[in-house]
Protein backbone atom coordinates (compact mmCIF):
# COMPACT_ATOMS: atom_id res chain seq x y z
CA UNK A 1 0.00 0.00 0.00
CA UNK A 2 1.00 3.27 -1.06
CA UNK A 3 0.67 5.29 2.01
CA UNK A 4 -1.71 7.88 2.57
CA UNK A 5 -0.33 10.07 0.13
CA UNK A 6 -1.45 13.51 -0.80
CA UNK A 7 -4.50 14.77 1.02
CA UNK A 8 -7.18 14.75 -2.39
CA UNK A 9 -5.74 11.57 -2.92
CA UNK A 10 -6.57 10.07 0.30
CA UNK A 11 -9.67 12.20 0.22
CA UNK A 12 -10.83 10.04 -2.95
CA UNK A 13 -9.28 6.77 -1.75
CA UNK A 14 -11.37 6.76 1.62
CA UNK A 15 -14.64 7.84 -0.04
CA UNK A 16 -14.15 4.54 -2.25
CA UNK A 17 -13.39 3.11 0.83
CA UNK A 18 -16.65 4.14 2.25
CA UNK A 19 -18.39 2.98 -0.40
CA UNK A 20 -17.40 -0.02 -0.27
CA UNK A 21 -18.33 -0.47 3.08
CA UNK A 22 -21.59 0.72 2.42
CA UNK A 23 -22.13 -1.51 -0.25
CA UNK A 24 -21.49 -4.21 1.76
CA UNK A 25 -23.96 -2.96 4.46
CA UNK A 26 -26.56 -2.44 1.82
CA UNK A 27 -25.74 -6.32 0.36
CA UNK A 28 -26.56 -7.48 4.30
CA UNK A 29 -29.02 -5.22 5.78
CA UNK A 30 -30.54 -4.24 2.25
CA UNK A 31 -32.02 -0.22 3.91
CA UNK A 32 -29.96 2.44 2.27
CA UNK A 33 -30.21 4.55 6.00
CA UNK A 34 -29.62 1.51 8.17
CA UNK A 35 -26.38 0.69 5.75
CA UNK A 36 -25.24 4.22 6.17
CA UNK A 37 -25.80 4.04 10.08
CA UNK A 38 -23.61 1.18 10.00
CA UNK A 39 -20.99 1.77 7.94
CA UNK A 40 -20.17 5.28 9.89
CA UNK A 41 -20.05 2.96 13.17
CA UNK A 42 -17.18 0.81 11.58
CA UNK A 43 -15.51 4.08 10.65
CA UNK A 44 -16.04 5.22 14.42
CA UNK A 45 -14.55 2.11 16.16
CA UNK A 46 -11.59 1.69 13.59
CA UNK A 47 -10.91 5.28 14.48
CA UNK A 48 -11.16 4.26 17.97
CA UNK A 49 -8.90 1.42 17.27
CA UNK A 50 -6.35 3.44 15.87
CA UNK A 51 -6.92 1.26 12.82
CA UNK A 52 -5.45 4.19 10.09
CA UNK A 53 -6.11 4.28 6.24
CA UNK A 54 -2.38 3.83 5.47
CA UNK A 55 -2.45 0.18 6.86
CA UNK A 56 -3.10 -2.75 5.14
CA UNK A 57 -5.49 -3.99 7.62
CA UNK A 58 -7.91 -1.11 7.01
CA UNK A 59 -9.91 -2.40 4.79
CA UNK A 60 -10.37 -6.06 5.50
CA UNK A 61 -10.88 -4.27 9.42
CA UNK A 62 -13.52 -2.13 7.90
CA UNK A 63 -15.55 -5.08 6.12
CA UNK A 64 -15.27 -7.45 8.88
CA UNK A 65 -16.16 -5.09 11.12
CA UNK A 66 -19.10 -3.89 9.13
CA UNK A 67 -19.87 -7.93 8.14
CA UNK A 68 -20.42 -8.12 12.20
CA UNK A 69 -22.50 -5.22 13.34
CA UNK A 70 -24.63 -6.21 10.10
CA UNK A 71 -25.19 -9.11 10.83
CA UNK A 72 -26.06 -8.56 14.53
CA UNK A 73 -28.19 -5.56 13.46
CA UNK A 74 -31.68 -6.10 14.04
CA UNK A 75 -32.76 -7.49 11.43
CA UNK A 76 -35.48 -5.16 9.62
CA UNK A 77 -37.49 -7.05 6.76
CA UNK A 78 -39.59 -3.65 6.12
CA UNK A 79 -38.87 -1.09 3.92
CA UNK A 80 -36.03 -2.97 2.19
CA UNK A 81 -33.86 -1.44 -1.31
CA UNK A 82 -36.95 -2.35 -3.49
CA UNK A 83 -35.31 -4.14 -6.52
CA UNK A 84 -37.49 -4.03 -9.22
CA UNK A 85 -36.47 -0.34 -9.70
CA UNK A 86 -33.11 -0.76 -9.43
CA UNK A 87 -33.01 -3.23 -12.22
CA UNK A 88 -31.19 -2.66 -15.28
CA UNK A 89 -31.28 -4.54 -18.24
CA UNK A 90 -28.31 -7.15 -18.15
CA UNK A 91 -25.94 -6.15 -21.36
CA UNK A 92 -26.52 -8.30 -24.22
CA UNK A 93 -29.56 -9.63 -23.12
CA UNK A 94 -33.10 -9.21 -24.60
CA UNK A 95 -35.66 -7.33 -22.54
CA UNK A 96 -36.73 -9.91 -19.66
CA UNK A 97 -39.90 -9.70 -17.52
CA UNK A 98 -38.74 -6.91 -15.00
CA UNK A 99 -41.55 -7.78 -12.38
CA UNK A 100 -40.66 -11.59 -13.16
CA UNK A 101 -36.94 -10.85 -12.24
CA UNK A 102 -37.15 -8.95 -9.27
CA UNK A 103 -39.57 -11.66 -8.34
CA UNK A 104 -37.01 -14.11 -8.59
CA UNK A 105 -34.31 -11.92 -7.14
CA UNK A 106 -36.40 -10.84 -4.17
CA UNK A 107 -36.48 -15.13 -3.38
CA UNK A 108 -32.67 -15.21 -3.45
CA UNK A 109 -32.53 -12.38 -1.33
CA UNK A 110 -34.38 -13.70 1.34
CA UNK A 111 -32.94 -17.06 0.70
CA UNK A 112 -29.64 -15.68 1.50
CA UNK A 113 -30.80 -13.61 4.59
CA UNK A 114 -32.02 -16.70 6.02
CA UNK A 115 -28.55 -18.17 5.57
CA UNK A 116 -26.43 -18.62 8.93
CA UNK A 117 -23.89 -15.93 9.39
CA UNK A 118 -20.95 -17.63 8.32
CA UNK A 119 -22.34 -18.71 5.42
CA UNK A 120 -23.98 -15.69 4.45
CA UNK A 121 -21.10 -13.29 4.75
CA UNK A 122 -18.85 -15.55 3.17
CA UNK A 123 -21.29 -15.89 0.25
CA UNK A 124 -21.71 -12.33 0.09
CA UNK A 125 -18.53 -11.47 -0.21
CA UNK A 126 -17.54 -14.03 -2.64
CA UNK A 127 -20.38 -13.52 -4.94
CA UNK A 128 -22.31 -10.12 -4.60
CA UNK A 129 -18.50 -8.17 -3.57
CA UNK A 130 -16.70 -10.52 -6.19
CA UNK A 131 -13.68 -11.12 -3.84
CA UNK A 132 -11.29 -13.87 -3.75
CA UNK A 133 -11.08 -16.80 -1.25
CA UNK A 134 -7.96 -15.01 0.32
CA UNK A 135 -9.47 -12.01 0.42
CA UNK A 136 -12.04 -13.18 1.95
CA UNK A 137 -10.36 -15.22 4.62
CA UNK A 138 -8.25 -12.39 6.02
CA UNK A 139 -11.35 -10.09 6.20
CA UNK A 140 -13.64 -13.10 7.72
CA UNK A 141 -9.92 -14.23 9.84
CA UNK A 142 -10.36 -17.73 8.56
CA UNK A 143 -8.74 -20.09 6.67
CA UNK A 144 -9.34 -20.42 2.99
CA UNK A 145 -10.70 -23.88 3.02
CA UNK A 146 -13.05 -22.84 5.45
CA UNK A 147 -14.39 -19.78 3.19
CA UNK A 148 -14.30 -22.34 0.97
CA UNK A 149 -16.52 -24.67 2.66
CA UNK A 150 -18.87 -21.54 4.13
CA UNK A 151 -19.65 -20.70 0.53
CA UNK A 152 -19.85 -24.00 -0.83
CA UNK A 153 -22.40 -24.48 1.67
CA UNK A 154 -24.57 -21.44 1.44
CA UNK A 155 -24.14 -22.21 -1.81
CA UNK A 156 -26.00 -25.86 -1.81
CA UNK A 157 -28.74 -24.56 0.69
CA UNK A 158 -29.74 -21.96 -1.83
CA UNK A 159 -29.88 -24.29 -5.00
CA UNK A 160 -31.60 -26.36 -3.00
CA UNK A 161 -33.91 -24.01 -1.33
CA UNK A 162 -34.40 -22.25 -4.35
CA UNK A 163 -35.42 -25.38 -6.07
CA UNK A 164 -37.97 -26.35 -4.27
CA UNK A 165 -40.45 -23.36 -4.93
CA UNK A 166 -40.22 -23.83 -8.69
CA UNK B 1 -16.53 -40.60 -17.37
CA UNK B 2 -16.61 -38.87 -13.75
CA UNK B 3 -19.53 -40.25 -12.25
CA UNK B 4 -22.50 -37.60 -10.42
CA UNK B 5 -20.67 -37.57 -7.20
CA UNK B 6 -17.20 -36.44 -8.41
CA UNK B 7 -18.78 -33.68 -10.83
CA UNK B 8 -20.97 -32.01 -8.38
CA UNK B 9 -17.65 -31.75 -6.14
CA UNK B 10 -16.36 -29.77 -9.03
CA UNK B 11 -19.73 -27.60 -9.10
CA UNK B 12 -18.11 -24.73 -6.72
CA UNK B 13 -15.05 -24.67 -8.97
CA UNK B 14 -16.85 -24.70 -12.59
CA UNK B 15 -19.26 -21.47 -10.97
CA UNK B 16 -15.55 -20.22 -9.79
CA UNK B 17 -13.89 -20.43 -13.73
CA UNK B 18 -11.37 -22.16 -11.84
CA UNK B 19 -11.16 -26.02 -13.59
CA UNK B 20 -8.15 -26.59 -15.25
CA UNK B 21 -8.89 -27.42 -18.90
CA UNK B 22 -9.12 -31.40 -18.69
CA UNK B 23 -11.01 -31.15 -15.29
CA UNK B 24 -13.77 -28.99 -17.41
CA UNK B 25 -13.67 -31.45 -20.26
CA UNK B 26 -14.36 -33.98 -17.69
CA UNK B 27 -17.19 -32.17 -15.89
CA UNK B 28 -18.52 -31.25 -19.78
CA UNK B 29 -18.77 -34.48 -20.90
CA UNK B 30 -20.37 -35.62 -17.37
CA UNK B 31 -22.95 -32.90 -18.14
CA UNK B 32 -24.11 -33.84 -21.78
CA UNK B 33 -25.63 -37.24 -20.64
CA UNK B 34 -27.11 -36.52 -17.25
CA UNK B 35 -29.87 -34.33 -17.02
CA UNK B 36 -29.84 -34.22 -13.12
CA UNK B 37 -26.33 -32.76 -12.93
CA UNK B 38 -26.89 -30.74 -15.72
CA UNK B 39 -29.79 -29.11 -13.69
CA UNK B 40 -28.23 -28.84 -10.51
CA UNK B 41 -25.64 -26.76 -12.75
CA UNK B 42 -27.96 -24.57 -14.69
CA UNK B 43 -29.79 -23.88 -11.46
CA UNK B 44 -26.53 -23.03 -9.78
CA UNK B 45 -24.97 -20.67 -12.75
CA UNK B 46 -28.49 -18.87 -12.73
CA UNK B 47 -27.92 -18.40 -8.97
CA UNK B 48 -24.62 -17.25 -9.15
CA UNK B 49 -26.08 -14.71 -12.13
CA UNK B 50 -28.50 -13.77 -9.55
CA UNK B 51 -26.37 -13.04 -6.74
CA UNK B 52 -24.10 -10.76 -9.07
CA UNK B 53 -27.24 -9.04 -10.20
CA UNK B 54 -28.31 -8.40 -6.03
CA UNK B 55 -24.72 -7.12 -5.54
CA UNK B 56 -24.73 -4.86 -8.33
CA UNK B 57 -28.04 -3.65 -6.99
CA UNK B 58 -26.79 -2.70 -3.75
CA UNK B 59 -23.12 -0.96 -5.21
CA UNK B 60 -25.92 1.43 -7.40
CA UNK B 61 -27.69 1.81 -4.31
CA UNK B 62 -24.81 2.28 -1.90
CA UNK B 63 -23.36 5.58 -4.27
CA UNK B 64 -26.40 6.56 -5.92
CA UNK B 65 -26.56 10.62 -5.24
CA UNK B 66 -30.46 11.01 -4.61
CA UNK B 67 -30.68 13.43 -7.84
CA UNK B 68 -28.71 10.66 -10.30
CA UNK B 69 -31.43 8.03 -9.27
CA UNK B 70 -33.47 6.91 -12.69
CA UNK B 71 -36.48 8.96 -13.12
CA UNK B 72 -39.57 8.12 -12.28
CA UNK B 73 -42.55 8.98 -13.59
CA UNK B 74 -45.42 9.04 -11.31
CA UNK B 75 -49.12 9.57 -12.66
CA UNK B 76 -51.13 10.49 -9.80
CA UNK B 77 -54.59 10.32 -9.77
CA UNK B 78 -56.93 11.06 -6.84
CA UNK B 79 -59.74 8.49 -6.54
CA UNK B 80 -62.66 9.52 -8.45
CA UNK B 81 -60.73 12.34 -9.82
CA UNK B 82 -61.06 13.34 -12.93
CA UNK B 83 -57.31 14.56 -13.66
CA UNK B 84 -54.12 12.89 -13.31
CA UNK B 85 -50.76 14.71 -13.48
CA UNK B 86 -47.07 13.26 -14.75
CA UNK B 87 -45.20 14.32 -11.87
CA UNK B 88 -41.32 13.26 -11.76
CA UNK B 89 -39.07 13.05 -8.90
CA UNK B 90 -35.65 13.90 -8.53
CA UNK B 91 -33.43 14.93 -5.21
CA UNK B 92 -35.95 13.19 -3.18
CA UNK B 93 -39.19 15.35 -3.24
CA UNK B 94 -41.25 16.02 -5.86
CA UNK B 95 -40.83 18.07 -8.57
CA UNK B 96 -44.36 18.58 -10.52
CA UNK B 97 -44.19 19.30 -14.20
CA UNK B 98 -47.88 18.71 -15.40
CA UNK B 99 -46.87 17.17 -18.24
CA UNK B 100 -50.09 16.11 -19.27
CA UNK B 101 -53.45 14.88 -17.53
CA UNK B 102 -54.95 11.92 -18.03
CA UNK B 103 -56.98 9.37 -15.93
CA UNK B 104 -55.51 6.34 -14.60
CA UNK B 105 -56.67 3.08 -16.29
CA UNK B 106 -59.40 1.44 -14.29
CA UNK B 107 -59.32 4.29 -11.55
CA UNK B 108 -63.38 3.78 -10.75
CA UNK B 109 -63.47 -0.08 -9.92
CA UNK B 110 -63.09 -2.52 -7.44
CA UNK B 111 -59.77 -3.63 -6.37
CA UNK B 112 -59.82 -6.89 -4.48
CA UNK B 113 -59.45 -5.85 -0.59
CA UNK B 114 -56.63 -9.18 -0.74
CA UNK B 115 -55.40 -7.54 -3.23
CA UNK B 116 -54.36 -4.79 -1.23
CA UNK B 117 -53.55 -6.18 2.23
CA UNK B 118 -51.44 -8.79 0.59
CA UNK B 119 -48.95 -6.42 -0.94
CA UNK B 120 -45.76 -5.24 0.96
CA UNK B 121 -46.14 -1.41 2.20
CA UNK B 122 -42.92 0.20 0.47
CA UNK B 123 -41.47 3.31 0.39
CA UNK B 124 -41.45 5.41 -2.95
CA UNK B 125 -40.09 8.67 -2.80
CA UNK B 126 -41.62 10.28 0.65
CA UNK B 127 -44.70 7.90 -0.19
CA UNK B 128 -45.15 4.73 1.69
CA UNK B 129 -47.46 2.91 -0.91
CA UNK B 130 -48.49 -0.31 -1.46
CA UNK B 131 -47.10 -1.78 -4.65
CA UNK B 132 -49.02 -4.30 -6.88
CA UNK B 133 -47.87 -6.21 -9.22
CA UNK B 134 -50.98 -6.50 -11.70
CA UNK B 135 -51.58 -2.81 -14.05
CA UNK B 136 -55.13 -4.24 -14.38
CA UNK B 137 -56.18 -2.77 -10.80
CA UNK B 138 -59.38 -1.75 -10.04
CA UNK B 139 -60.01 0.13 -7.45
CA UNK B 140 -62.81 1.39 -5.31
CA UNK B 141 -62.30 3.30 -1.52
CA UNK B 142 -58.81 1.83 -0.79
CA UNK B 143 -57.70 3.54 2.73
CA UNK B 144 -54.28 3.27 1.00
CA UNK B 145 -51.62 4.71 -1.58
CA UNK B 146 -51.66 1.72 -4.05
CA UNK B 147 -48.88 2.06 -6.80
CA UNK B 148 -49.15 0.29 -10.05
CA UNK B 149 -45.96 -0.31 -12.48
CA UNK B 150 -46.84 0.21 -15.93
CA UNK B 151 -44.47 -1.70 -18.26
CA UNK B 152 -42.16 1.21 -20.23
CA UNK B 153 -40.56 1.27 -23.15
CA UNK B 154 -37.75 3.01 -21.95
CA UNK B 155 -35.62 1.17 -19.30
CA UNK B 156 -34.97 4.18 -17.58
CA UNK B 157 -38.23 5.42 -16.78
CA UNK B 158 -40.83 3.93 -14.88
CA UNK B 159 -44.69 4.63 -14.80
CA UNK B 160 -46.42 4.77 -12.06
CA UNK B 161 -49.90 4.64 -11.48
CA UNK B 162 -50.73 5.90 -7.68
CA UNK B 163 -54.37 5.40 -6.60
CA UNK B 164 -56.13 6.03 -3.26
CA UNK B 165 -54.62 8.07 -0.89
CA UNK B 166 -51.73 9.03 -2.18
CA UNK B 167 -52.17 12.54 -3.18
CA UNK B 168 -53.37 13.22 0.96
CA UNK B 169 -50.14 12.44 2.33
CA UNK B 170 -48.15 15.56 3.14
CA UNK B 171 -45.37 14.55 2.05
CA UNK B 172 -46.85 13.64 -1.43
CA UNK B 173 -49.18 16.56 -1.49
CA UNK B 174 -48.08 18.42 -5.07
CA UNK B 175 -47.46 21.84 -5.20
CA UNK B 176 -50.21 24.56 -6.70
CA UNK B 177 -50.35 23.49 -10.23
CA UNK B 178 -51.33 26.16 -13.21
CA UNK B 179 -52.44 23.82 -15.85
CA UNK B 180 -54.25 21.61 -13.00
CA UNK B 181 -57.83 21.38 -14.94
CA UNK B 182 -59.64 22.53 -11.85
CA UNK B 183 -57.60 25.10 -10.19
CA UNK B 184 -57.41 24.10 -6.34
CA UNK B 185 -54.99 26.33 -5.28
CA UNK B 186 -54.50 24.74 -1.13
CA UNK B 187 -51.48 26.47 -0.79
CA UNK B 188 -52.50 29.73 1.02
CA UNK B 189 -53.42 28.79 3.78
ZN1 LIG C 1 -24.77 -36.67 -12.91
Amino acid sequence: MAGSGRDGEGGAAIEQVRRRVVGLAVKLVWRRDDAEDLAQEAFRLAAAAGVSPGEERFVPWLLRTVGNLCLNHRRRKTRWVPLEWHLERPPGRAAEDRAETAERLERVREAVAALPDRQRLALVLRTMEQMSYEAIASVMELSVPAVRTHVHLARRRLIELLGEDE
Amino acid sequence: MLGCEKTRIRLDDWLDGALEAEALAEVSDHLAFCDECRDRFQRALALQDDLARLGSIADRVAVEDRASRPRTIWRLTRFAAAAAVVLMVGAGYLMTRPVRTGVAPGGREPIAAGDVRDSELIPLGDLMVRRLKSDRVRLIGADDCVAVDVRSSNPKVHIVWLYGQCLNQPASAPPAEPEMPEPRDTRRL
